[in-house]
């Protein structure tokens, strides 16, 4: 604490007025009204205008974030590699499942941190069936096995007379981001529609 | 403009600052209040408030690098500009299944796309050739294929089933489905090459890690 009192005391020297623009510190050339030519720390900040983003801005603005460990205000850019982006998007191809079958597929992607998400699963070859006249639906999807996120794919009932490809799009979100509830069954009771008695968005 | 520059340093004991101070203010509310713009040359630092509402409560916070004056305005996201973008489309009157390559003129260096939502209605253009859906009198039961893909530096959409057919050429399909615009910028995207894993004929598999840098 101290040695920090002495810092203020050191940057107080270098308060500088420029008539033409404001008020530096640590710099002769103020560029704005208040011009810190260092680090800036607050307890809070409140802005009286912050200016939406506009055309000219739109193509090239980066999202904030804050620092949880030591309260900074960064910016993200995920095409800085090994920098995160508010999700990732990764398309898992699956070569030479069993069949049409992929039952697990574990991505190592842990369920405590991510939630994942399949946009969009296609195989690449044809299904056969020993008997006309059936059809299967296409299903896939991620389960959480052992606190970890597995894809799964299949035909149900049919199969492919070679070893096919499965290709999944996923999108990975960080929990900081994105809120996952728990899974909700309903019966509807023989019939073909029906109704979310408490829906869970809450005004 | 000078005018402007009114400050006032009430210091007490010296150094520390026990009164409020303002820059351009002669009444600061808070304990640093400055009626204009501040530039921070390195980082700042907050101590966190978490915000606990409604959504429609706070805007997001962005920044501008490439500002003027000094680069790294900090701007709000509001409705006009956001980061996730859905187009939803309604494609009619396609030959038989097969839409092969619909443009989106999106270009592919700056965004991913996803499509979701995936609906298809029959329809035929003669009456008296009914479109009762995907056609096979075999044990082939083909496969459905719905995907993007990057050709020409933009995306395409590609849905059908590539080895089957409706049952009469007249057969039309109208495809509902909704496109969501993925900024690079915002979405980290990654190369198909580091997630193609071979099950060597099994049904299960493990990739071994997580992807890095997510």
């Amino acid at each position: 604490m101290r040695d920090k009192f002495y810092l203020s005391l050191a940057a107080l020297f270098f308060i500088t007025t420029n008539a033409q623009v404001g008020i530096g510190i640590n710099t002769a050339k103020p560029r704005t009204d208040l011009d810190v030519n260092g680090s800036f720390k607050s307890n809070n900040i409140i802005a009286g205008t912050v200016d939406q983003i506009g055309l000219e801005e739109k193509d090239r603005y980066l999202l904030l974030t804050q620092n949880t460990s030591d309260n900074s205000i960064k910016k993200i850019d995920p095409r800085v590699a090994g920098s995160p982006g508010i999700a990732t998007i990764a398309t898992y191809k699956l070569t030479n499942v069993g069949g049409d079958w992929v039952e697990q597929f574990n991505t190592r992607i842990n369920t405590t941190d991510f939630a994942v998400v399949i946009l969009s699963a296609y195989f690449d070859r044809d299904l056969s069936l020993g008997t006309s006249g059936i059809l299967a639906m296409p299903s896939f999807g991620v389960r959480n096995i052992g606190g970890f996120w597995n894809l799964y794919a299949d035909y149900s009932g049919m199969s492919s007379l070679t070893n096919g490809t499965w290709t999944f799009v996923c999108a990975i979100y960080p929990k900081n981001y994105v809120k996952l509830f728990g899974e909700r069954t309903k019966s509807l009771g023989n019939t073909s529609s029906g109704t979310e008695a408490t829906p869970i968005l809450n005004p | 403009m000078k005018n402007y520059l009114i400050i006032l340093l009430p210091m007490v004991s010296g150094i520390l600052f026990s009164q409020n101070v303002g820059i351009g203010t002669i009444s600061p509310t808070e304990m640093l209040e400055v009626n204009g713009s501040v530039a921070v040359g390195t980082s700042v630092y907050v101590n966190p408030n978490t915000y606990t509402a409604t959504p429609s409560g706070f805007d997001v916070l962005a920044v501008d690098p490439q500002s003027a004056i000094v680069n790294g305005k900090v701007m709000k996201v509001e409705t006009l500009y956001t980061p996730i973008i859905i187009q939803p489309y309604s494609i009619s009157n396609i030959y038989r299944d097969d839409l092969n390559n619909l443009d989106l003129q999106i270009p592919s260096d700056k965004y991913m796309v996803a499509i979701t939502n995936f609906e298809a209605v029959p329809s035929t253009s003669n009456s008296s050739q009914p479109n009762s859906g995907i056609y096979s009198n075999t044990t082939v039961k083909g496969h459905f294929v719905i995907r993007t893909f990057e050709s020409g530096g933009t995306w395409r959409v590609n849905i059908g089933y590539p080895t089957l057919n409706t049952q009469y050429t007249s057969g039309r399909y109208t495809y509902n489905f909704d496109v969501i615009l993925l900024s690079k910028r915002f979405f980290k995207v990654l190369n198909e090459s580091v997630t193609t894993y071979n099950l060597n004929g099994d049904i299960s598999g493990d990739a071994g890690t997580a992807p890095s840098g997510i």
